[in-house]
């Protein structure tokens, strides 16, 4: 037990103490700060590429430095944001949720934590150099990748930043894994985790299955620029691709599962129910997950090198765990008791808009469709629904819901539903423009257009789009300075919720729990205690 | 003789139609409880008490699975389809792509273009055309929207594929698989006559 020590500490540790806490809650928010960080300048990238977009001509950058941000924008969204956003939940809500004290080896998620950081640096430190960043789209296909064709140390920065980024990530996934299998609190049975709990199960392990896949990648890549050719042979460029996609599908899987369990546990809270089909929801992430790392090459129909009815049949067979999940989620809310929060808004926004990206997705399974529609904005919307208006709408869902809990005081319910609001506009401005514009023939990653190719119009719709996304995000961000300043306290429990982390006190003391735990008889044991466990 | 837009065309519909009742479902069912159980005095007890469905929700994922099922069948037939080779093609043309542009080889004469002169390339309509396709440099995509496919292009490999342009016409083509600086201007024309 720690004694609450009253000496003063000199004013100049604390930074460095904040900087190296293994206090897993610290180490979470820390993360969370700096993948946010990321995402106001991987966004601002994508705004400086519409803006180019909205008209036929090169009127912003030119053609190298377009490609430039495209790939920084895609690396710098799946590796600094998505995944770290999605793993930082876990690592601060887990030990909480399972009722632990901590984290399972703390070290090495601190450890973890900085080698992404670093990674992250070093990947838009080749925006300093004098051939530019990384150029070749995040998927860096071979022979574009090689020496050959993308000279320039920015480029090898990029695959070591990566490199640094995806051991970092494996170690804190390790991390989340193993609290939550071995520091459950008595009674904490592995169903009786919290819904968000097993989606990080299920996150971590594709985590730690497919992540080494992406690292074997880049050492290669990197070895054949600089060493001997690895990929130079007829088959190399296929097999590149092949040791990508196996990280590069279970990867998208990872930045989505999370945010699910932001959304489901949004839904029991303001839906004042304890989550509807557990088990099936549990077996359906199992099954996503499993199923996931089956599916990889359906990025791959066009190439004609691969077996293109297996990948069918897997991806298709999607429709079955995600369908499940949609039931579980929705059911939650039939019958419930609905309190309309700003929570519970980006909630519903996740499912109704990551439907359509889940359902485009379906159409590019299919390989007859997919050699129309693969490679142009069609996929990019596709990708974006889901990414984007799926993903972060669940991580909004999960902000506003925990936000109480982490910082100790309220968010503006007002402003989160303007927030909402402009984001909800904005996000279908912006994407649904761009199925059609992929249907009608236009190419991903260019930077231009012919004016009488027909793009013209949903461009420029598509950029208006992308301003009112900007704007949503000042929205929330106007929303935690206003909050901050005014500060309503929060106190343990203020939506009146179910899972172990409102327990405590916001925020809760460096050991997690400062009373006995209650009862644990189910995964919602608050709700238990609340409405006695028959309710 | 394939038509592969028209195969296109079949399957899309099904697909878009099946999925427009998903949408139509699924935004009723999330909408409903907003108005059907919204929460009306404040302390109000908590929701219904049932948390499962043992008997609804497997019948309700035999269901996705049946749908499952009904795309997977449909999409192999359309496939094999679209990915057919005619024993006796009409023509044969050999496709090189570079950076950036395309060289196209048929009936004995060869035209060259680039991003600033994209190239014809002139074919009868109507006929089963035999492509053969590589690259010279990095990987490519040989695209023709209207036709609704598309074939990666790979150094040191060579790829054949079937297309039949049914009406005459100009049939744009694009370079699909991002090659680096001029991808975007990467275009060629097919004039059928």
């Amino acid at each position: 037990m720690t004694a609450t020590a009253v000496t003063r500490r000199p004013a100049r540790a604390r930074p460095l103490e904040w900087a190296t806490s293994t206090d897993h809650k610290v180490t979470a928010a820390r993360m969370l700060v700096w993948a946010f960080c990321f995402f106001l300048v991987s966004g601002a990238l994508a705004l400086v590429m519409r803006t180019e977009l909205a008209r036929p001509g090169l009127q912003v950058v030119s053609h190298d430095t377009y490609n430039q941000l495209f790939t920084m924008h895609g690396s710098g969204m799946f590796y600094l944001v998505m995944v770290p956003l999605a793993l930082a939940l876990g690592v601060y809500l887990v030990p909480l949720q399972v009722g632990a004290a901590r984290i399972a080896a703390p070290r090495l998620a601190l450890a973890g934590e900085w080698s992404s950081l670093i990674g992250g640096i070093t990947m838009f430190s080749g925006f300093l150099t004098q051939h530019g960043a990384a150029k070749d789209g995040w998927t860096a296909f071979y022979p574009l990748s090689s020496e050959q064709h993308t000279p320039g140390i920015g480029m090898d920065m990029w695959i070591a930043g990566v490199i640094l980024v995806a051991l970092g990530t494996m170690a804190v996934a390790g991390c989340v894994l193993a609290t939550i299998l071995r520091l459950r609190a008595p009674g904490m049975t592995m169903l009786r985790i919290p819904v968000f709990a097993w989606t990080q199960v299920a996150t971590c392990l594709m985590i730690v299955t497919a992540f080494p896949a992406l690292v074997v990648a880049m050492v290669l890549l990197y070895i054949d620029r600089h060493v001997g050719s690895v990929f130079g042979t007829k088959n190399g460029p296929i097999a590149y691709q092949h040791l990508f996609w196996f990280f590069g599908h279970p990867v998208v899987y990872v930045t989505f599962f999370p945010f699910v369990g932001c959304v489901a546990e949004s839904i029991s809270v303001f839906s004042r129910r304890r989550f509807f089909g557990y088990r099936a929801l549990v077996l359906s992430l199992l099954a996503f997950s499993g199923l996931s790392m089956s599916v990889w090459a359906h990025h791959m129909f066009t190439t004609g090198q691969v077996t293109n009815q297996y990948f069918a049949l897997t991806s298709t067979a999607l429709i079955v765990p995600a369908g499940v999940e949609y039931f579980d989620l929705i059911a939650t809310m039939w019958g419930g008791s609905i309190r309309l929060t700003a929570s519970l808004l980006f909630a519903v926004g996740f499912i109704l808009l990551f439907l359509l990206g889940g359902l485009s997705g379906i159409i590019t399974a299919s390989p007859p469709l997919d050699y129309h529609v693969h490679d142009s904005m069609f996929v990019v919307a596709h990708f974006h629904y889901t990414l984007f208006a799926g993903s972060m709408f669940g991580f909004f869902a999960g902000v506003y819901l925990w936000w109480p809990k982490v910082t100790g005081f309220m968010l503006r319910e007002g402003l989160g539903k303007l927030h909402f609001a402009l984001m909800f506009v904005g996000t279908n401005l912006t994407f649904a423009p761009l199925f059609v514009l992929g249907y009608d023939g236009m190419p991903r990653r260019v930077a231009d257009y012919s004016p009488h190719a027909g793009f013209t119009g949903w461009n420029t719709v598509a950029t208006i789009g992308s301003y009112v996304i900007g704007l949503s995000v000042l929205t929330f961000v106007a929303n935690v300075w206003l909050s901050a300043r005014t500060r309503v306290e929060a106190g343990a429990d203020p939506w009146e919720a179910q899972t172990l982390e409102w327990w405590t006190s916001s925020p809760p003391p460096s050991q997690n729990f400062d009373r006995a735990l209650p009862p644990i008889r189910s995964y919602a044991p608050l709700f238990d205690v609340r409405y006695g466990s028959e309710a | 003789m394939v038509d592969t837009r028209h195969q296109f065309g079949g399957l899309w519909h099904l697909y878009l139609w099946v999925m427009a009742v998903v949408v139509v479902v699924v935004t009723v069912a999330t909408l409903v409880p907003f108005v059907a159980f919204r929460r009306r005095r404040r302390g109000e007890g908590p929701g219904a008490r049932k948390h499962e469905s043992r008997l609804g929700e497997p019948l309700y994922a035999l269901g996705l699975v049946v749908v499952v099922v009904v795309f997977v069948a449909a999409t192999f037939r359309t496939e094999s389809r679209v990915d057919a080779v005619a024993a006796k093609p009409a023509d044969v043309v050999q496709v090189t792509a570079f950076q950036w542009g395309w060289t196209f080889t048929h009936d004995g004469r060869t035209v060259t273009g680039d991003d600033r002169h994209p190239p014809t390339l002139h074919l009868r309509s109507g006929e089963t055309i035999r492509f053969a396709m590589t690259s010279r440099d990095v990987i490519h995509a040989f695209w023709i929207p209207s036709l609704r496919f598309k074939r990666d292009a790979f150094p040191k490999r060579e790829t054949t594929f079937d297309l039949v342009f049914a009406q005459p016409g100009d049939y744009v083509g694009r370079c699909a698989e991002f090659c680096g600086l001029q991808h975007a201007g990467m275009d060629f024309v097919v004039r059928a006559s």
